[in-house]
C-alpha cells in the first residue's frame, strides 16, 4: 500500500482521537483523583468517549507503524532520510510512549496534550512543502547501520522530552488554577500536580539515556564517516546544549530538591531547546546535517 | 483495592526522615566545622567547593551557554572575514575571548576541566558513603524502626507467624527481592532488598566522564587528520607508519535515476616490501592498519591525465571521417589505412600557455578547457605534436597535413579522496562512552527498593508490620508497595475461608 495513503489515515486518526480526549475532558466533571465509585467519578458517556479516544489512538499508532513499514519498503532503506520521515518517527515514539503512560497510570487528561502534540507532529509534516516528503535514495554518507541506530535512538529521545513537555504545560496550567482558587476550571480536572510532576521527571529520566546514546551513537557514526567522531558542527553542538540543559535539570531535580514550577519551566526550556536542535539548526545553521 | 488513591507524597522531601542513605546535600557539610589545623579546613572548604552539585549546575548552564554562542558565530574563519561582518572593534573583542575557536579556547576547556574535576570531587566524597551503604545493608532492625517509616502499615492475619512468615518471604523473592530472614524470641525479621547496584550508576556517570575527556585529550594530542589523494595504480608513502599505499582500482555506484550511490576503493598496504592487507573501501567503511584510518572521503577527475581519448581524423577536402580511434594513455595506435600512429602524450584540463617560459600548463583543476596533446608519426618519418582542444575543435590547423584531427571525448582518470586520521584516544572515548551509558541506565532505571517486615504474634493469629522505601522513582514503588500489601492481605483472607 501507499505510505502517504497509511499516512492520511494515520493523520486522521490522530486527529478524531485529540479531539475526543478533550471532549472526554471537557464532559468528564471530576478530575482523576475522585476514588473510584465515587458518585461523580465521570458520567458514563464521557467514559465511553475516552475509551474510543484510546482505542483510535492506540490504531493510529498501527497505521503510523504500517506507514513507517510501507515507507521502508517503497524507499528500500529505513525512513529517516527526510524531514518528513523522521517527523513521522517523532509522532510515532510520542504516541507509543502516551500509551504506555496510559496503560501504566490510567490517567487519560494527559492525551489531551501529549495526544494532541503527536498529531501536531503529523500536521506539520503533512504542511512541509513536497520536495521534503518525497521518497529519496540514501546518498552514500548516510548508508550505514550506526546512523539508523542514531536516528531511531535520538527521536525516542525527543518524543520522551515532548511527552515530558506536555506534562509540564499540564503542570505550570494546574498550579495557577489552583493558586487562583479557580475551581471550575478546566484545568482543576488534570492530576494532581505532584503526580504531573513526577511523570514529567520520569520522561526526562527515560529521554535523557536516549539522548545521550544518541549522541554517542552519532559519534560512532561520524567516526566510520568521516574519521572524526566529534568537529564541533551546529548540529553536534546543540545537541550538547540539549544534553547540559537536562543534565542541569536532573542534577537540580536529584540533589537540590527542584520541584514543581521551576523544574516545569526547566522542562519547557529545554523541550524548545530540542525544537531548536530539530528545526532550527536545520534551517538557520549550516552543517552536516542539513538533511533532518 | 485503589491503593494509588491514599499514596502521600510529600511536595519537596521524598526521603523518608530515617532513610540512612538519604543524600546529604554537600553545600551543608560546609556548615560541620572542623576542629583542625588551618589547611585541612581550607583543603576540606575547598572539596566542598569542588563537590557542590551547584558548581555542577552553574557548569552545565555555562557551558550551554558558551556553546551556543559559537554557533552562532562562524568558528575558525580568516579574520578578514569577521572583520568585513563584524568590524575591526568587535574582531578584537572576539579575538580577546577566543570566540573565533570558542570550543578550543583557554577558558572553555577550562569549563571542560573543571566539570572534570567536579565530577571526580563528588565520586571521591560521595562514594564511600555508598559503597557503605551497599555493604551494610540495615538487615537488623527494631519493631519502633518498621513502625516509623512513612509507610509503615500492619496487617493481621489468622495464621502462625511462621508460616506467614515464609509466605511473605516467598512473596517477595517472587518479586526478584533478595530476602533475608532472621527468627527472634520476639518474632521473625525480614529483610528484603533489590537494585542495590542502582546507587552505583551516578558514580560510573561521573568518573566517565573524565575517560571521555582523557580519551579527547590524548587523540588531541598524539592524533592527527589529514586528506589526500591517489590516483590508481599510484602508490604513495605514508611517513606516520612507515608503510606504502597503492590505489589498486576506483569505481562508482549509480542508483536507476543516475545519483551517486556509493563510491568505492580498493586499498593495498605494502610494509617492508610486502603486500599485507588489501581491501575495499566504501564511504562508511574504512582500511585500518597500524591505528591510521583510511576513509573514502571524495573523488574526482585528475587534472594531468586521462585515460581514454576519442579522437576523430577528419579529411580537410571532403570533411569526410575516415578515422574513429579510440588512444589508451600514452599507448602508440596505428592506423594502417593512413599509414600513420597516433599516441596520446599529455593532458591538461584547463589550458593555459605561458609565453616566456612557452610552456602549456594548466590554470585549475577544473575541466573548464581540457586538451591532449596527440603525437602524429607519418609513414614519411615527419613527426607533429598538435594540441587537440575539446571545447574549441577548429582551433589549430596543421597546414602540413590533409588531415584535421578532433577530439570527441575522453574518459577522465579518477584519483579517490582519502581522509587519513589516527586517533589513540578514540577507544578510550568508546570505553567511557559504555561507561556513560551503563551509569545512567543503573542510576535512571535500577532503583534500590528496600522492605522491612516483622512478622509477631501467638499461635494461629499473626500481626505483620510492614514497611518500605526506596531511593527515587517513589511513585511507582509506592504503587509497587501498595500491591504488595493487597498481597498480603489476600493471603490473610484465603486462609479465613478455608
Ligand atoms: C558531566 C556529566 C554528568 C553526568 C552525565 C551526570 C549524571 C548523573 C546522573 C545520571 C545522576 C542520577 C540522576 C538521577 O537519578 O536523577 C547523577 C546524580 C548526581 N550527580 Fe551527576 N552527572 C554529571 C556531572 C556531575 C557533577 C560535575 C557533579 C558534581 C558534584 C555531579 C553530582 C551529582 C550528585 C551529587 C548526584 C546524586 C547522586 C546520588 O544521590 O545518587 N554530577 N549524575
Amino acid at each position: 500500500m501507499n505510505s502517504f495513503f497509511l499516512f492520511d489515515i494515520t493523520f486522521w486518526l490522530y486527529f478524531i482521537a485529540a479531539i475526543l480526549y478533550i471532549v472526554y475532558m471537557v464532559t468528564n466533571r471530576v478530575g482523576e483523583l475522585v476514588p473510584a465509585g465515587h458518585p461523580d467519578g465521570g458520567s458514563l458517556r464521557s467514559k465511553a468517549v475516552g475509551q474510543i479516544a484510546t482505542i483510535l489512538t492506540a490504531s493510529g499508532w498501527v497505521a503510523n507503524t504500517f506507514a513507517l513499514v510501507a515507507r521502508a519498503l517503497e524507499a528500500k532503506h529505513a525512513p529517516y532520510a527526510n524531514l518528513f520521515e523522521s517527523m513521522m518517527l517523532m509522532a510515532w515514539g510520542i504516541i507509543i510512549g502516551y500509551l504506555i503512560l496510559e496503560y501504566i497510570y490510567k490517567i487519560k487528561i494527559i492525551g489531551v496534550f501529549v495526544v494532541s502534540l503527536g498529531f501536531l507532529t503529523i500536521a506539520i509534516a503533512s504542511l512541509l512543502p513536497f520536495r521534503y516528503q518525497t521518497v529519496e535514495p540514501l546518498n552514500p554518507a548516510l548508508q550505514s547501520n550506526w546512523l539508523l541506530i542514531h536516528v531511531l535512538v535520538t527521536f525516542l529521545g525527543y518524543a520522551a522530552f515532548a511527552i515530558a513537555f506536555g506534562l509540564s504545560i499540564m503542570y505550570l496550567l494546574k498550579e495557577r488554577a489552583e493558586k487562583k482558587g479557580l475551581k471550575y476550571s478546566f484545568f482543576m480536572r488534570f492530576p494532581d500536580c505532584i503526580r504531573l510532576d513526577e511523570l514529567s521527571y520520569k520522561s526526562i529520566a527515560f529521554g535523557f539515556p536516549f539522548l545521550t546514546f544518541g549522541i554517542i551513537s552519532g559519534a560512532i557514526w561520524a567516526n566510520y564517516a568521516w574519521g572524526g567522531y566529534w568537529s564541533w558542527d551546529p548540529k553536534e553542538t546543540w545537541s550538547l546544549i540539549v544534553w547540559f540543559i537536562y543534565a542541569a535539570y536532573l542534577h537540580a531535580r536529584m540533589t537540590r530538591g527542584w520541584r514543581g514550577r521551576r523544574t516545569a519551566i526547566f522542562s519547557v526550556v529545554g523541550f524548545i531547546s530540542v525544537i531548536f536542535l530539530y528545526w532550527g539548526v536545520s534551517f538557520i545553521l549550516p552543517g552536516l546535517h542539513a538533511y533532518a | 483495592m485503589n491503593s494509588q488513591e491514599d499514596i502521600v507524597i510529600e511536595g519537596k522531601n521524598n526521603y523518608a526522615p530515617n532513610d540512612i542513605n538519604r543524600p546529604v546535600p554537600s553545600e551543608d557539610n560546609a556548615g560541620n566545622k572542623k576542629i583542625g589545623n588551618g589547611l585541612s579546613n581550607i583543603l576540606s572548604r575547598l572539596l566542598d567547593f569542588f563537590s557542590s552539585v551547584l558548581l555542577a549546575i552553574s557548569l552545565f548552564v555555562l557551558l550551554a551557554g558558551a556553546s551556543i554562542i559559537g554557533t552562532i558565530i562562524q568558528q575558525g574563519e580568516d579574520p578578514s572575514k569577521y572583520i568585513r561582518e563584524y568590524g575591526e572593534r568587535t574582531y578584537w573583542w572576539f579575538h580577546l575571548f577566543g570566540l573565533t575557536d570558542l570550543y578550543h579556547n583557554w577558558w572553555f576547556t577550562s569549563l571542560l576541566v573543571l566539570l572534570c574535576v567536579n565530577s571526580l570531587a563528588c565520586v571521591y566524597k560521595r562514594f564511600p558513603a555508598t559503597w557503605r551503604s551497599i555493604i551494610n545493608e540495615k538487615r537488623d532492625f527494631s519493631l519502633k524502626f518498621v513502625q516509623n517509616l512513612k509507610n509503615h502499615t500492619q496487617v493481621t492475619c489468622n495464621k502462625s507467624s511462621a508460616e506467614t512468615g515464609r509466605e511473605i518471604a516467598s512473596l517477595l523473592s517472587h518479586k526478584r527481592y533478595k530476602v533475608t530472614v532472621k527468627e527472634s524470641g520476639d518474632g521473625i525479621y525480614l529483610f528484603a532488598t533489590k537494585g542495590v547496584w542502582g546507587r552505583v550508576g551516578a558514580h560510573l556517570a561521573h568518573i566517565s566522564i573524565m575517560i571521555i575527556l582523557l580519551g579527547a585529550l590524548i587523540g588531541g594530542k598524539l592524533g592527527y587528520r589529514n586528506f589526500g589523494v591517489i590516483l590508481e595504480g599510484e602508490q604513495v608513502f605514508i611517513p606516520e607508519g612507515k608503510f606504502f599505499l597503492r590505489l589498486d582500482k576506483f569505481w562508482i555506484d549509480y542508483y536507476e535515476n543516475g545519483a551517486v550511490k556509493d563510491f568505492y576503493s580498493k586499498l593495498t598496504i605494502i610494509d617492508n616490501g610486502k603486500e599485507v592487507l588489501t581491501k575495499d573501501i566504501q564511504v562508511n567503511d574504512p582500511l585500518a592498519y597500524k591505528g591510521i584510518w583510511f576513509y573514502q572521503a571524495s573523488y574526482g577527475d585528475a587534472f594531468d591525465r586521462i585515460d581514454r581519448a576519442r579522437v576523430a581524423i577528419k579529411e580537410k577536402k571532403t570533411d569526410k571521417v575516415v578515422g574513429d580511434l579510440v588512444l589508451d594513455w600514452q599507448k602508440e595506435y596505428k592506423v594502417p589505412d593512413l599509414n600513420m600512429s597516433l599516441r596520446m602524450v599529455s593532458f591538461v584540463s584547463d589550458f593555459a600557455y605561458n609565453k616566456e617560459k612557452s610552456e602549456v600548463y594548466t590554470k585549475s583543476v577544473e575541466h573548464n578547457n581540457p586538451a591532449v596533446r596527440v603525437e602524429i608519426s607519418n609513414g614519411d618519418g615527419s613527426v607533429f605534436t598538435p594540441w587537440l582542444f575539446y571545447n574549441y575543435p577548429d582551433l589549430y590547423d596543421m597546414k602540413e597535413s590533409k588531415y584535421k584531427f578532433e577530439l570527441l571525448g575522453y574518459l577522465p582518470h579518477k584519483y579517490t579522496g582519502l581522509q587519513v586520521a589516527k586517533d589513540p584516544g578514540v577507544n578510550i572515548v568508546w570505553v567511557g562512552s559504555g561507561l556513560l551509558m551503563s551509569g545512567l541506565l543503573l542510576s535512571l532505571f535500577v532503583f534500590h527498593k528496600r522492605i522491612w517486615v516483622k512478622v509477631h504474634g501467638d499461635g494461629a493469629r499473626a500481626a505483620i508490620d510492614i514497611g518500605g522505601n526506596t531511593n527515587k522513582n517513589h511513585l511507582d514503588f509506592e504503587r509497587e508497595y501498595g500491591k504488595l500489601i493487597n498481597n498480603i492481605k489476600e493471603q490473610s483472607k484465603e486462609h479465613k475461608e478455608k
